[in-house]
C-alpha cells in the first residue's frame, strides 16, 4: 500500500506547485495594473472631482444639439464615407500579395519572407495620425492624404492577419491541388484562396468600421471629412455644433458597422 | 521498359528524417488497363508507395520511369506525368466549403495557364466536370457545398476530381478506409467499373483481404517497406497473409490463425 500512495504525493505536490505559480502570476499583473493606475495619476481623488463640475458644465453647454449647419455636413460626411473605402481597398491591393509573401506555407523565399513581414510591421508601426500629418505635409490638405494614411496604415494589420489565416489553412486540398500537376501559383489561388476567402472578407469589414471612425480623428491634421468639421466647431467653441456633429458620427458609426455585419454574414454564409 | 507498362520504379527508396526506411529497393511496374491493390499492415508503407508515384513524397533512392515521358527528373516532366495521373485519399483532401464542381474543376488546372485559370474556366471544362459528376452519380449535388455531403458522398467527388484530369493512371491511397462497408463496396465498384471502362491503370491501397481478392487482378503485398508478394489474387495464399500481417510483433509465439 505505501508504494501506491509515492505516485498520489508526487501528483499532489506538481497540483500544489501549480497553484502557487497562478497565484504568484496573479499578484505581478494586479501590482503592474496598480503601479500603472499610480503613474496616470488615476488615484489621485482630488484632482478627479474637481473634474467633474467642469465636464458637467461642457455637457450643459452642448444642450441642445444645433443642427443648423446640417446642409454643409453632407458633403463631409460623404467625403469620410469615401476615404474609409478608398482607404481599405488600397490596403486590400497591397497586403494581398503581401500576406501571400509572408505567410511561411506559400512564400517563395525566407528573404521575401522577412521582407513581406517588415513592411507590414512597419506600416503597422506607424500611428495613421501621424501617417496623416506627413502625408498633409505632401500632398496638402484634403481627403487624398487621409485616404492614404487610412490605406497605408491598414496594411500592415490586414497583411499579417491575411497572413495568418494563410498559415493556419488545410493542408489537405493543397496536396490535392499538387497531385493534378498544377504550378505552385495555382495552388495557392485555387486551394488556399477559397478557404481563407471568409476569414479575409471578415477581417477587411471590421477594418472598414475601424477606418471610418480613425478617418474622423484625421481630420483633426487637416485631412478632410467629417473630422475636420469637428475639430472646426471645437476651436470657435461652437459646442451645440459639436455636440449636433456627435449625434452624427454616432448615427454613422452604427450604419457602418450593421452594414459591415450584414456583408460580412453573407460572405461567411 | 516494356510496351504494357505505364510506370516502372527501379529500386525505389524513401527514408524519412530521423527515421528509418518507409520504402526498401522497390521494383515494380504498373501494366496498362490493370487494377491493382497493394495490402500491407498499417506503416508497412502503403500510403509512402504511392505518394512516391507521384512524387507528393519524392523517393530517396532508384528512380521512377514513365512510359512517354521517361525519368522524372524535372519540374516540367513531373507536372505532366501529375497531370495524366489521378490521386484519390483518404480524407478526400477537398475544399469542405466550395461546392462539388468547385472542387471537380480543379482536376482541369494543370490543363490551363495560371493566368489563365484566374478567371473562370472554359465552359469545354465545366462540362467535362459535371460529365465526370454524372459518372459518379452526384449530378444533382453538383452545386451543394461539399461539408453537406455525406462520407461516400464526399469520396465519389473525389473520384471525379481526379477523372476530371482525364488520367491514364488511378492512385488511391486507402479510398474506403473511413467508410461504412455498403459504401466501401459502392466506392470500390464505381472505381473498377469506370477504370476499366476507360482503360485506366489502377493502384489502390487497402486494409480489407475479402475486398482486395474480389475487386483487384493483382495483388502488390507489403511488409517493413518491402514487396512480399506480386501476383493474382488467386494465387494469394495463407503464408503470404502471414507475412504482409506479421503477427508476432504484436502477440509473440502465436500464429495468424490463433489471434483471429
Amino acid at each position: 500500500m505505501a508504494a501506491s500512495h509515492g505516485p498520489f504525493d508526487s501528483i499532489l505536490r506538481q497540483h500544489q506547485r501549480k497553484w502557487l505559480r497562478r497565484l504568484i502570476r496573479a499578484v505581478l499583473l494586479v501590482s503592474v495594473i496598480f503601479i500603472s493606475f499610480l503613474v496616470v495619476e488615476l488615484l489621485d481623488v482630488e484632482r478627479m472631482a474637481e473634474g467633474v463640475p467642469a465636464v458637467i458644465s461642457l455637457v450643459q453647454e452642448m444642450f441642445p444639439p444645433d443642427f443648423s449647419r446640417f446642409p454643409q455636413w453632407i458633403e463631409p460626411i460623404i467625403d469620410t464615407l469615401a476615404m474609409s473605402v478608398a482607404g481599405t481597398a488600397i490596403a486590400i491591393g497591397i497586403s494581398l500579395p503581401l500576406s501571400f509573401l509572408g505567410a511561411s506555407n506559400t512564400t517563395p523565399h525566407p528573404v521575401l519572407f522577412y521582407s513581406a513581414r517588415m513592411v507590414l510591421n512597419v506600416t503597422r508601426a506607424i500611428p495613421e495620425l501621424i501617417l496623416g500629418m506627413i502625408l498633409v505635409a505632401a500632398v496638402g490638405f484634403g481627403k487624398l492624404p487621409g485616404a492614404l494614411a487610412l490605406g497605408i496604415h491598414s496594411i500592415g494589420m490586414l497583411g499579417k492577419f491575411f497572413a495568418e489565416a494563410i498559415e493556419l489553412s488545410d493542408q489537405a486540398p493543397v496536396e490535392a491541388a499538387r497531385s493534378v500537376g498544377a504550378t505552385e501559383p495555382q495552388v495557392i489561388v485555387h486551394s488556399i484562396l477559397p478557404q481563407v476567402l471568409p476569414q479575409m472578407a471578415d477581417v477587411t469589414f471590421y477594418r472598414w468600421e475601424y477606418n471610418f471612425r480613425a478617418s474622423m480623428v484625421l481630420g483633426a491634421v487637416g485631412a478632410g471629412g467629417i473630422g475636420l468639421e469637428i475639430i472646426s466647431a471645437l476651436r470657435i467653441l461652437k459646442y451645440q455644433q459639436v455636440s449636433a456633429l456627435l449625434i452624427m458620427v454616432l448615427v454613422m458609426v452604427t450604419i457602418v458597422d450593421s452594414l459591415s455585419s450584414y456583408l460580412r454574414k453573407g460572405f461567411v454564409q | 521498359m516494356d510496351k504494357s507498362a505505364i510506370v516502372c520504379l527501379e529500386k525505389v527508396g524513401v527514408t524519412y528524417q530521423h527515421r528509418l526506411f518507409a520504402l526498401k529497393s522497390i521494383s515494380l511496374q504498373l501494366n496498362r488497363g490493370e487494377f491493382a491493390v497493394v495490402l500491407g499492415a498499417s506503416g508497412a508503407g502503403k500510403s509512402t508507395l504511392l505518394r512516391t508515384i507521384n512524387h507528393l513524397t519524392p523517393p530517396t533512392q532508384g528512380r521512377i520511369i514513365v512510359d512517354g515521358l521517361g525519368e522524372l527528373s524535372n519540374s516540367h516532366r513531373l507536372r505532366s506525368h501529375r497531370k495524366q495521373t489521378g490521386m484519390i485519399f483518404q480524407q478526400h483532401q477537398l475544399i469542405e466549403r466550395c461546392s462539388a464542381l468547385d472542387n471537380v474543376m480543379m482536376g482541369r488546372l494543370a490543363y490551363h495557364s495560371f493566368w489563365r485559370s484566374l478567371l473562370p474556366l472554359p465552359q469545354s471544362d465545366q462540362k467535362i466536370a459535371l460529365q465526370c459528376l454524372d459518372r459518379v452519380n452526384l449530378i444533382d449535388k453538383a452545386l451543394t457545398p461539399v461539408k453537406k455531403l455525406s462520407g461516400g458522398q464526399k469520396q465519389r467527388v473525389g473520384i471525379a476530381r481526379a477523372l476530371a484530369q482525364h488520367p491514364q493512371l488511378m492512385l488511391a491511397d486507402e479510398p474506403i478506409a473511413s467508410l461504412d462497408p455498403a459504401s466501401s463496396h459502392q466506392i470500390l465498384s464505381l472505381l473498377r467499373t469506370i477504370c476499366k471502362t476507360d482503360g485506366i491503370s489502377t493502384l489502390l491501397s487497402l486494409h480489407q483481404v475479402e475486398f482486395a481478392r474480389e475487386y483487384s487482378d493483382r495483388i502488390i503485398g507489403l511488409a517493413r517497406g518491402r514487396i512480399v508478394f506480386d501476383g493474382p489474387s488467386s494465387k494469394l495464399e495463407r503464408h503470404h497473409l502471414e507475412e504482409i500481417y506479421p503477427v508476432e510483433e504484436i502477440y509473440p509465439g502465436r500464429s495468424l490463425q490463433a489471434v483471429i
